[in-house]
């Protein structure tokens, strides 16, 4: 699977087999890639897709069976990290009728939109998130009067760490209150 | 019913526009009083209330398409051969199906990167070219299927239409070459009786770097400044309109397109429909969605264009002419449904296929993922963080491109334009990076991957060049016999994947590219395993389409004539129906912007309205 776009199997669909009068039709299987373009065709919304998938989650981790026999929560980084990988393998035989790889993408993509989205929606709580790698945000250059101008940022042949400002410091700055 | 307008127009993006500012203004049509209607299914955005303190927004505009054309009101199913049952697309989000529909005034060009590059006197024949230097039957063996034609017009034709273009958008550039001698292609660009309107952005040092070493020996190439339409500085166009600069904040490139807070992005909104409200016939019908056109049961012509209000009550408005100014797989389904024009029947004997309504599709520019080189610059940093815009700061070269080098033997035709150096910061990346998470994006040791990722102290070259994607009798578009928009009507659909050419260029292209990247002194230049073709299916239905509903010289495969005027059913009157988008787009080499080569047709098309208006349905615009 080419991780950066571009199915490598034919555009497909699970189900089986259709034929048509001019002649047998490729097998349609699922392309391994939940997201976006057509390769999201749950019957679920995001809300149920995460309950279903969430619960398919502990029911392999609490698994009697299983290599973990645990609530997630209560096992060690590096099993919790390999339960993950698990997901991303495909690995549980079932899996509440989803595909583990396909929850363990939108869990994983979820986490990190966690860490680097403006905190306004929940996560990045106080910008830990950007002061972590470096982004701004929405400072330009002088939110906190520090004198930068785009312009040059924009052409440097070294970086300058900015300290980042959220969309709410900048409405409320734009709209005088600040 | 409305009352009845001279033009009507369906969709208000780019093309639309012009055909609104050409028409209802009296100074550009002749001092007429021509009313004129143009119907959008979106809002008119105010970009200083709408945009200036809500768009520096990753989640809200790359996941939550909060600007975009809504998936639940209209989408397309995708499927890339004919034996396959096609599924819808229900889901917008990174990295894949990243450029969502416009959605109101000003289209999809509300959030785009702003690229422009005209299109070479090659592209424009490059079915006659190959025949003739390479040889007849050389492109059936390089495209199985081949369903590739001529325009209708050649360059130096088009090339008036390209500079009302420019004038009235603002682009940004340097032409290099002598505008007064049109048979001086020494820049490597194809002649300009012009220059562009406005200067380039400043460039960053990679690209500096690119065009010193590519004007050098071995290569002698002939690098100019990327062309864009992100105004560099202020200015006044052809109608009035005043436009503010470019303030490089950096939320305008990116996977994700973001709309512009100062206008300096140009679009219809910023551009055309200004000077058309203030000093036109003009009324504008905003969201309300255009469902049907309405025709003639003896002639054929169109009538009128029926609507739904936000209230969902039918309006049905009546014109003498009309544009389809509709982006893409709109522009074919809104004729599909209407029975105006010939519907394309595919067969799989390329010799069956008729009709011409969603025949020739190919997927102009960036869909294709494929073989890459890159290539690592040690004494070059840069702000990765938003600081910039997605169209200044690089070099390009056409001289990889078009039959600008000799494809003997090579099995492809045509090329890539290579550019390098846009600003790091053009577009923030966090969006992109959480959709483009794999397994390898766990743990510590990842995390640990992206501290200060934005604090770059080098810079990472990275390309993926391919030839252009050629047209195929079993690439088209049509109507879903199984899904519907929220209206009840049939969605389009798109039968597509990648066709050859575009992978045995990559092969070539890319091993030249490892060539300049060498001599730009950057280590471990890498070319990744090559992709052959058919190892790699399109899942996605694409931005920059080229073909499906094509300009042409002959009915029996293009919808439009040289004038971007609907062939009649009987070929005997003239039809009322002109159109004009990437999609009309005959063909084309790699440039990256199909929407530069359809500007000059809808200046095209706003000069065959008026023709069609002033001398009625007997005049006849073949001639």
């Amino acid at each position: 699977m080419n991780a950066t776009g571009g199915s490598t199997s034919p555009i497909a669909y699970p189900g089986g087999n259709l034929s048509t009068d001019t002649g047998p039709v490729q097998g349609i299987t699922a392309s391994p890639r939940v997201g976006s373009g057509i390769n999201y065709q749950y019957p679920l919304n995001l809300r149920e897709f995460w309950r279903v998938g969430l619960d398919a989650l502990q029911k392999y981790a609490k698994d009697p069976n299983g290599p973990y026999k645990a609530p997630f929560e209560s096992l060690s980084a590096t099993s919790q990290l390999t339960l993950l990988q698990d997901l991303w393998d495909n690995k549980p035989a079932s899996f509440n009728n989803i595909r583990p790889s396909d929850f363990a993408y939108e869990l994983t993509f979820m986490t990190w939109a966690g860490f680097l989205m403006d905190p306004i929606y929940g996560g990045n709580q106080n910008m830990v998130g950007w002061t972590y790698t470096g982004f701004n945000g929405v400072n330009f250059g002088n939110f906190y009067g520090e004198g930068k101008d785009q312009k040059a940022l924009m052409v440097a042949t070294t970086p300058t760490r900015l300290k980042p400002a959220s969309l709410a410091q900048y409405q409320q700055q734009a709209s005088g209150s600040a | 019913m409305e009352p009845a307008a001279d033009v009507v127009i369906l969709g208000v993006g780019y093309m639309s526009g012009v055909i609104a500012a050409e028409l209802s203004i009296p100074k550009f049509n002749g001092d007429k009083p021509y009313k004129v209607v143009a119907i959008t299914k979106g809002p008119y955005w105010d970009y200083v209330n709408d945009f200036s303190t809500t768009k520096y927004d990753e989640w809200g505009v790359g996941l939550g398409r909060k600007y975009d054309s809504p998936l639940p009101l209209q989408s397309t199913t995708i499927r890339n051969t004919p034996y396959q049952f096609a599924l819808p697309v229900r889901r917008y989000t990174m990295p894949i199906q990243y450029h969502a529909l416009g959605h109101g005034v000003g289209g999809a060009a509300q959030h785009y990167g702003g690229t422009m590059g005209r299109q070479g006197p090659w592209g424009y024949q490059m079915l006659s070219q190959t025949n003739t230097r390479y040889g007849p039957g050389a492109i059936d063996t390089i495209n199985p299927h081949n369903d590739l034609q001529d325009w209708p017009l050649q360059y130096y034709q088009y090339e008036p239409y390209y500079v009302q273009w420019e004038n009235a958008h603002g682009l940004c550039g340097n032409y290099n070459g002598s505008t007064d001698n049109p048979g001086s292609d020494s820049s490597g660009y194809p002649w300009m009786s012009q220059n562009y309107r406005l200067p380039p952005h400043p460039l960053t040092p990679a690209a500096q770097l690119f065009q010193s070493t590519v004007q050098s020996a071995p290569f002698n190439y002939h690098p100019f400044p990327h062309v864009n339409a992100l105004a560099s500085q202020p200015y006044v166009n052809q109608y009035g309109v005043p436009v503010n600069p470019c303030v490089y904040d950096g939320y305008c490139g990116g996977l994700c397109d973001y709309a512009c807070e100062t206008g300096a992005k140009a679009n219809a909104a910023y551009r055309t429909i200004p000077a058309a409200i203030k000093d036109g016939n003009f009324t504008l019908v905003v969201n309300s969605f255009i469902f049907r056109l309405d025709t003639d049961p003896t002639s054929g012509l169109v009538t009128a264009a029926r609507y739904y209000d936000p209230q969902g009550n039918v309006h049905i408005q009546p014109g003498t002419v009309f544009f389809n100014g509709m982006w893409g797989y709109n522009m074919i389904r809104i004729m599909l449904l209407s029975g105006v024009g010939a519907p394309y029947v595919w067969n799989s004997d390329p010799t069956a296929v008729s009709g011409t309504v969603g025949r020739g599709m190919t997927n102009g520019y960036s869909p294709y993922r494929g073989t890459n080189v890159s290539g690592t610059l040690s004494n070059i940093g840069g702000n990765a963080y938003p600081a910039g815009n997605a169209g200044g700061g690089s070099v390009d070269i056409y001289d990889l491109m078009d039959d600008n080098f000799n494809h003997k033997d090579l099995g492809f035709i045509g090329g890539s334009q290579i550019g390098v150096g846009g600003y790091p910061g053009g577009g923030p990346g966090n969006i992109t990076f959480a959709g483009g998470v794999s397994s390898a994006s766990m743990g510590g040791t990842f995390k640990t991957s992206q501290k200060d990722k934005y604090l770059q102290t080098k810079t990472v070259l990275s390309s993926t060049p391919f030839a252009p994607d050629l047209p195929t009798t079993d690439n088209y578009v049509d109507l879903d016999p199984h899904y519907t928009d929220i209206y009840g009507d049939p969605l389009a659909r798109l039968t597509y994947d990648w066709t050859p050419n575009m992978y045995v260029g990559a092969t070539y292209l890319a091993n030249k590219v490892k060539d300049i990247f060498t001599a730009m002194g950057a280590s471990n230049v890498t070319v990744s395993n090559t992709v052959l073709p058919g190892a790699v299916h399109n899942d996605w239905w694409g931005h920059h389409l080229r073909g499906g509903c094509r300009i042409g010289t002959d009915p029996t495969w293009s919808v439009w004539n040289k004038w971007n005027q609907c062939w009649s059913p009987t070929l005997k009157t003239p039809f009322n129906i002109f159109g004009a988008g990437e999609i009309t787009n005959t063909s084309g080499d790699t440039v990256p912007s199909g929407t530069h080569v359809a500007g000059p047709q809808s200046y095209r098309a706003a000069e065959g309205i008026k023709q069609y208006l002033l001398q009625g349905t007997t005049h006849s615009l073949l001639t």
